[in-house]
């Protein structure tokens, strides 16, 4: 039997592996930049469909319900300011988004790190500074 | 407190013991009381078996799927039981699911949770407890599902009339134009005397009073944050019913608080004690064995010593 200090190690690192290995593999494979742009870009595909929504039920309130003629409705005035509603909105949730995926982007960077920390004490070499960039070009 | 301390210290003995099935469980019944309560919904227009089936579906799919499927389930089968009665009023109801998760649900799913547990709390009398329990452990994340559960319980009463007014038997596509008329027109003064949205403000303000309080780095700053939500909530509430009609009763209010402050306050005394990190069932192998492990994480014995020093 190995000795426990090997065994301890190894279960730490399973466990590890187990929990959030994979999603952290898989966010760590990409640069932080390119994840939190994919991630964002649902986050606003998502926001362009409710805001077409919304768009969609003023214009239907407007043009049936308050009554107002359809080409006040659909006037360039009217078309500025559900623009600037839908750019504010995209900044807001471009904003909520980089945040959020950046500190979850640190957060399995910095796994990953312990991870490999684990790794290196576990196969008995000298721990040295191993830095974020190693990281990454040593797992691409 | 230190009964409080080795009353948790046996539940989480208990609970570590079977924590696996433990959560299978809870989960089980979670689902099946959220998915049994979404039947009402129905209006009577869906058989008791039926209902049954689609009930113990869910429930079951409730202990493997993650928050936002659960979310997104809960959402289709309201807007299913809703399309028995009436295909305008879920129409309505869809859309209004579908703004939530586009704006909220898909961002942030576990905070989403919050929803279904505030509803689950005003079905059982103390929907105060979720936003005092917010304050404490989601924060500012929490104003947007608060403010939603609170829009949805306080109108849910509406849509038995909206089916009334559009029902299944009267749809055609043609009319639905009409039906969406009719809808806005019976809804809008109804929404907007019933003064839901002052008490989502009032939940909202706990909230972030809570949220502030328990992030300053004060003596008791976890106790201080609830009695500062209890009693915004308190003060915040009586006040949207003497001036802005709020439909809250007074006696509810105030006894409810009392009550949500005193769980709330329970919880987070057993909070430290109960180890959220959950036994583990590894396998590994190496040039000589193989390994089958279980972990399971201690409670931490020094956080407890530390607490029983301040208390002297």
């Amino acid at each position: 039997m190995e000795d426990l200090k090997k065994v301890r190690i190894m279960t730490n690192l399973a466990i590890y592996d187990k929990n959030h290995g994979e999603e952290d593999r898989k966010i760590t494979s990409h640069y932080r930049r390119d994840y939190v742009y994919k991630k964002n870009l649902r986050i606003r595909i998502g926001v362009f469909l409710g805001s077409a929504v919304l768009a969609m039920l003023y214009y239907g309130y407007k043009l049936f319900i308050a009554g107002t003629d359809i080409f006040t409705t659909f006037s360039k005035a009217e078309g500025i300011k559900i623009g600037t509603a839908v750019v504010i909105l995209f900044v807001i949730y471009t904003i909520i988004g980089t945040v959020i995926n950046r500190e979850r982007y640190n957060l399995a960077e910095e796994r990953c790190l312990q991870y490999e920390k684990m790794l290196s004490k576990l196969n008995g070499k000298k721990e040295t500074h191993i830095t974020k960039e190693d990281n990454k070009n040593e797992r691409t | 407190m230190e009964i409080v301390i080795s009353f948790g210290q046996s539940l989480t003995a208990v609970y570590k013991k079977a924590e696996v099935q433990f959560n299978v469980i809870f989960k089980l019944i979670a689902g099946l009381f959220v998915f049994g309560r979404l039947s009402v919904l129905s209006m009577g227009s869906a058989s008791s078996l039926y209902i049954l089936i689609i009930t113990i579906c869910c429930g079951v799919l409730t202990t493997f799927v993650t928050p936002s499927i659960f979310m997104v389930l809960a959402a289709f089968i309201a807007c299913f039981y809703l399309f028995l009665a009436s295909v305008e009023t879920a129409l309505a109801a869809f859309i209004f699911c579908f703004l939530l998760f586009v704006f909220y649900v898909h961002i942030f799913p576990k905070e989403s949770l919050v929803i279904p547990a505030m509803l689950s709390a005003y079905f059982f009398k103390i929907p105060y407890v979720v936003p005092i329990f917010a304050a404490l452990y989601i924060g500012v994340r929490a104003l947007v599902p608060v403010g939603a559960a609170v829009f949805i319980w306080s109108n849910t009463h509406l849509l038995k009339g909206m089916a009334e007014i559009t029902p299944k038997a009267d749809f055609t596509p043609v009319g639905i134009l009409d039906s969406a008329i009719k809808i806005y027109e019976y809804l809008q003064p109804t929404i907007v005397e019933n003064g839901w949205h002052f008490v989502a403000i009032v939940f909202c303000f706990s909230v972030i009073i809570g949220w502030v309080v328990s992030n300053m780095f004060v003596d008791y700053e976890r106790e201080l944050a609830i009695v500062a939500s209890g009693i915004t909530i308190m003060v915040g509430l009586l006040i949207a019913i003497f001036f802005a009609n709020a439909q809250v009763s007074i006696i509810g209010a105030i006894l409810g608080t009392i009550i949500s402050c005193g769980i709330v306050y329970v919880v987070q005394s057993m909070d430290f004690v109960l180890d959220y990190g959950s036994a583990q069932r590894v396998k590994f192998q190496d040039d000589n064995y193989f390994y089958y492990v279980k972990a399971v994480p201690k409670i931490k014995e020094a956080k407890i010593e530390e607490i029983n020093e301040e208390t002297k």
